[in-house]
């Protein structure tokens, strides 16, 4: 059964369609990349699941229930810095527990843990000033992993982050989700990405939605070498370049 | 160790500059005595101001009443106007109707130079109390509506996104995040507004009103005594200083100041 189902979901601004009807369907676990280039409506469609646009048309649920306005279960991380800039590291990932009434002690626990997990366990006092980019989206990622949510959204979530770094989050990702078992959607334009991290790769077109799909079914780690990536690189490249020629 | 030095020293340096230039002005005798006193005859007659001093003038010992007055005025005009205009300009920042209905017309009103209120502001609460605390209430709204509304303003998107997602209702984002967020500039425009208000409580108290630090320096004026008005222009110089240190220790305490 999926964890998320959206059918005939479409967008449009100002008359202008964004997001055509499109359909969508996630396996809990899972990890799918949507890749396209940009204003192909991948942020739309994220923004869309998470609850943080209204449709034009179409539905989502998740769990087979509805989903209408944002909620926990749901979580989009953004591409840009959405840290308490006046909070410590500590409280920032408490932030949302602390909203949703967790016990104190349930709640220091919890954030401790997962600053451990992500590697900022010294830094929990610190303030995201002092944060590199990459200690700041992995706060991010700490605090949307402490609501245990039920989806994670990521928009570009790495995009603004140097090679070394991006690698470094990349690892951090797939550890967690073997961890934790954490379904996730990954908006990219990076092929490279899509193939390190995916188990099924989406091609978005402007307009057109979603234009082809493909799946790696090979096991992480990864390596870019690997010859079955390599051919899977190229297979994406051509579906990723019909996207844009039609 | 050096450069801490230098830190604590570093605001005093203008003042000692400009007090060294006007002793040197007056040692000169470049300017008339009877126009510009010498800073140490300044000292002794702000010395019987406060009541330290020998001499037994008419305003010997005045300062304190003088100042309690003045304080009073700006408390209660500065009080006046950041009162409605923190959540009136936080809900123009996060609403585009009020944004529109208030906006055009505060903006125009702003315009008006202050000194344009006088008569006005004479003429419907006459001299004294109301109309100086009225001037400051003017004076004092507009700084802190512009900066509220502009904090409130600027506060990204994904962060109230965020705020909305993990779990907060939208009152809740608003005091969690809008308010934090808005808070460094909402205090840089009380700030700007405490300076305006000592400023038009000078004016104010210049109309005719029985005591308070700008009516002595007009009395002073009226008397041709120079030293008492640079006496005057000197604590109210004074008294801002520390009226703003204090509402910056103060602010300092709220959420979102320490980032």
């Amino acid at each position: 059964m999926s964890l998320l189902v959206c059918r005939s979901l479409r967008k449009s601004f100002d008359g202008r369609l964004v997001l055509p009807p499109t359909d969508l369907c996630l396996a809990p676990g899972s990890l799918t990349v949507l890749i396209g280039e940009s204003g192909c409506g991948k942020s739309t469609l994220l923004r869309l699941l998470a609850g943080l646009l209204p449709p034009d048309g179409g539905d989502v649920q998740l769990d087979g229930r509805p989903c209408t306005g944002p909620g926990p279960e749901r979580l989009l991380i953004f591409q840009e810095d959405t840290l308490f800039p006046w909070l410590s590291v500590a409280e920032n990932v408490a932030f949302g527990l602390r909203a949703g009434g967790l016990p104190a002690a349930e709640r220091r626990e919890r954030v401790g843990s997962l600053l451990e997990a992500v590697g900022l366990a010294e830094k929990a006092e610190a303030l995201p000033s002092a944060l590199s980019g990459g200690m700041r989206q992995r706060t991010a990622l700490a605090r949307a992993l402490a609501l245990r949510p039920r989806l994670l959204l990521l928009d570009e979530p790495f995009a603004a982050l140097d090679a070394l770094t991006r690698g470094r989050m990349q690892r951090l990702l797939l550890d967690l989700r073997a961890r934790t078992g954490q379904t996730m959607l990954l908006v990219s334009h990076d092929v490279e990405e899509a193939c390190l991290l995916a188990d099924t790769v989406h091609v978005l077109a402007a307009g057109r939605g979603i234009t082809a799909s493909h799946v790696l079914p090979f096991p992480h780690p990864r390596l870019p070498e690997d010859p079955q990536l390599t051919e899977a690189r190229r297979t994406l490249r051509r579906m990723l370049a019909d996207s844009v020629r039609h | 160790m050096r450069e801490r030095a230098i830190r604590r020293l570093l605001p005093w340096l203008l003042p000692l500059l400009l007090l060294g230039g006007w002793a040197g002005v007056c040692g000169l005798a470049l300017v008339p005595d009877w126009l510009l006193p010498p800073p140490s005859r300044v000292l002794e007659t702000l010395a019987v101001y406060l009541g330290m001093g020998a001499e037994n003038a008419g305003w010997s010992g005045c300062f304190w009443p003088d100042a309690a007055a003045s304080l009073g005025r700006v408390a209660c005009g500065y009080a006046l106007a950041a009162i409605p205009a923190i959540p009136l300009g936080l809900l123009a920042g996060r609403c585009v109707w009020a944004e529109r209905l208030l906006g055009v017309s505060l903006n125009g009103i702003r315009a008006v130079p202050g000194i344009s209120w006088l008569p006005l502001v004479i003429l419907w609460c006459g001299i004294g109390f109301v109309a100086t605390v009225t001037l400051i209430a003017l004076a004092a709204f507009f700084p802190v509506y512009f900066s509220a509304a502009a904090g409130a303003a600027s506060v990204p998107t994904s962060l109230t996104a965020t705020g909305r997602m993990l779990g907060l209702s939208r009152a809740a984002v608003f005091r969690r995040i809008v308010l934090p967020w808005a808070m460094p500039q909402l205090a840089a425009g009380l700030r700007v507004a405490l300076g305006f208000s000592f400023a038009y409580l000078v004016l104010g108290e210049l109309t005719g009103v029985p005591d308070g630090l700008g009516a002595r320096i007009m009395e002073a004026r009226m008397n041709g005594q120079v030293d008492l008005l640079l006496c005057g222009i000197v604590c109210i110089a004074c008294l801002g200083a520390v009226c703003d240190r204090g509402l910056v220790l103060l602010l300092r305490r709220l959420p979102g100041m320490v980032r």
